[in-house]
Order: C-alpha cells, then structure tokens, then sequence
C-alpha cells in the first residue's frame, strides 16, 4: 500500500515510499524523522556540488569539461523522455499515448499553455479515456 | 527573491511532477522565462549536478534552489522536494481504498505522459544552450544511443563526455 500510494504521491516517490512506511510502523513524528534522515545528506552533498560547480566553472578546463557534461544532460533529457513514455506504448494503448505526449508537446511550444494549465488538460483526458489506456 | 516565495515556486514545480525530472518544464517557465532568476545554462548545469550524485532523480531541483538564491535558496528546494511526500500521511490514513482506482489510474498516467511531452519541449532551449558545436552534438546523440542501448550508468556517461571535450581542447 505505501509503494502505490507513493506512486500516485507528487514530488519524489521515494520519499513519500519512506514516509508511508515510516507512518505504518511508528506514527506522524517518526514519518518526519525519516523524510528529514532520508533527503537531508543528498541535499546537502548536491548543495555543496553546486557551489563547487560554480566555484571552478570560470577555471577553463572546468569549463570544458562542463561543456561536454551538458552535451550529455542533452542525451540524457532525451533518454529520460523515452523511459517515461516507452512503458504506455503498448499495442492497446500506443495511439492514445502518443496523442496526449503530442498534443502536450503542441499546446507547450506552440500556443504558450502554461506547463500546469497541459497537466490539469491531460489529466482531464484521463479521467474520460476508456479502461485500455494503461493495458 | 525571498525565501517564502522562493519555496513556493519551487514546490508549485515539485507538486506538479510524478517523476525524476517531470518537473523542469515548470521550473524553466517560471525560474528561467517568467522571473529570469538563473539562465538555461544553469538549469542544465543543475541537471548534471543532479545526475552526478546518488539518491533520487528530482534532486537537481536542490541545485537550481542553490543557482537562484544561495545556500537559503538550496534550503527551501530541499524544504520544496520534502513538503510532498507529507502529502502520503493523510493519504494513508484515509485514501488508501481509492489508490487502486482505474480511473485515478488513468488520470495520473495521462498527467505523466502530458509530462513527458512538456519536458520535451523544455528540452530544446536547453539543447541550443549545450549544443555549440559539432563535437557537443556528437556527444549528446552518444550520450542517448549509450543510455538507450547499455545499462551504463548516467554517471560514467556525463564524466566520458566531460572528458571528451577536455582531450579535444587538448588537441586543438
């Protein structure tokens, strides 16, 4: 239960994943304390890299360096894409998917809807489409 | 910007993601379009940062926090990243029936795909940023055939990459 309630959790599963079984086997205070043990060392190891980041960023190989990092976040945007949308691309459901990535894709870069106004619009859809969608 | 308003931006954006890095369209609209607070070249440094350490995907948005307001600002997206998941407790207590629901099912999957189709279109400004010259583009289509194809991790990717443009400045 904590697993599909986390699934339907905006924000990071895996936080809300900790915080439901934390709630489950302690109580409210206990859900707390592990959300905070949980997400705190990454933020700050991430703060601190970004700090360096920017500390070296103006040393030229760094700055190299940086370049071909974001040649590769660009790959890695675009991998990302494909790892959402390949699991609803089935043979049931791959026309109905590929309409609602389309039109979001549409209705973002082209008429300027706010990325919001697209989600509330899709989930919309959603709610009317038939059962297969997901088969 | 001050900090109340800085998290609130920043967790409209995680609010509106249900996964790794659904949240960047909403973050470029309002940190690099609306209120001009950190430019594509940082968000996509973000991205890297965020790839580069361990722990779940949604942390870059501690680093675009860290780009738009300091050490306060990487406070309020690690405060931003958290607020959510508080959202499972309630959700546990008295929703726990309706988590099965097809149609609540339906809803989310069609918000996740809608997702997937705004990042892409965030994606592009960011591409034109990073993508400078032939070898960037070569680096970036290598980058996507490897993450398709193998199960490297994104980590090792970024650093060969990074390499690969320090050896070419080295021969130039």
């Amino acid at each position: 239960m904590s697993y599909a309630l986390s699934r339907i959790t905006p924000g990071t599963n895996l936080y809300a994943f900790c915080t439901a079984a934390a709630w489950l086997m302690t109580n409210t205070r206990g859900a707390v304390t592990v959300l905070l043990i949980a997400s705190l060392p990454c933020c700050i190891l991430i703060a601190l890299l970004t700090a360096g980041f920017d500390y070296w960023s103006t040393n030229i190989w760094v700055k190299h360096a940086i370049d071909g990092a974001l040649a590769a976040s660009v790959g890695l945007l675009l991998a990302a894409f494909w790892s959402i949308v390949r699991p609803f691309l089935t043979a049931h459901s791959w026309i109905r998917s590929s309409a609602i990535v389309a039109m979001s894709l549409v209705l973002s870069m082209y008429f300027n809807i706010t990325p919001i106004a697209v989600f509330a619009l899709a989930g919309l859809v959603g709610w009317f489409l038939p059962e297969d969608i997901t088969q | 910007m001050n900090f109340l308003l800085l998290y609130l931006l920043l967790l409209k954006s995680t609010l509106s993601a249900f996964s790794g890095l659904a949240a960047l369209p909403v973050l470029r609209e309002d940190f690099v379009v609306k209120h001009k607070l950190i430019t594509d070249r940082q968000l996509n440094t973000a991205i890297v940062v965020g790839r580069t350490t361990p722990g779940p995907k949604g942390l870059y948005i501690v680093s675009v926090g860290y780009y738009a307001g300091g050490t306060p600002g990487a406070i309020a997206a690690w405060l931003a990243l958290i607020t959510p998941a508080l959202l499972v407790i309630p959700a546990v207590r008295y929703a726990s029936r309706r988590a099965t629901s097809p149609r609540l099912k339906r809803v989310l999957d069609a918000v996740v795909l809608a997702s997937a189709g705004v990042s892409l279109s965030a994606t592009l400004p960011l591409a034109s940023d990073a993508l400078i010259n032939p070898l960037t583009y070569a680096l970036a289509a290598g980058s996507l055939a490897v993450l398709l194809f193998t199960k490297l991790d994104s980590l090792v990717v970024i650093a060969l990459s990074a390499l690969a443009t320090v050896i070419a400045a080295l021969i130039r």
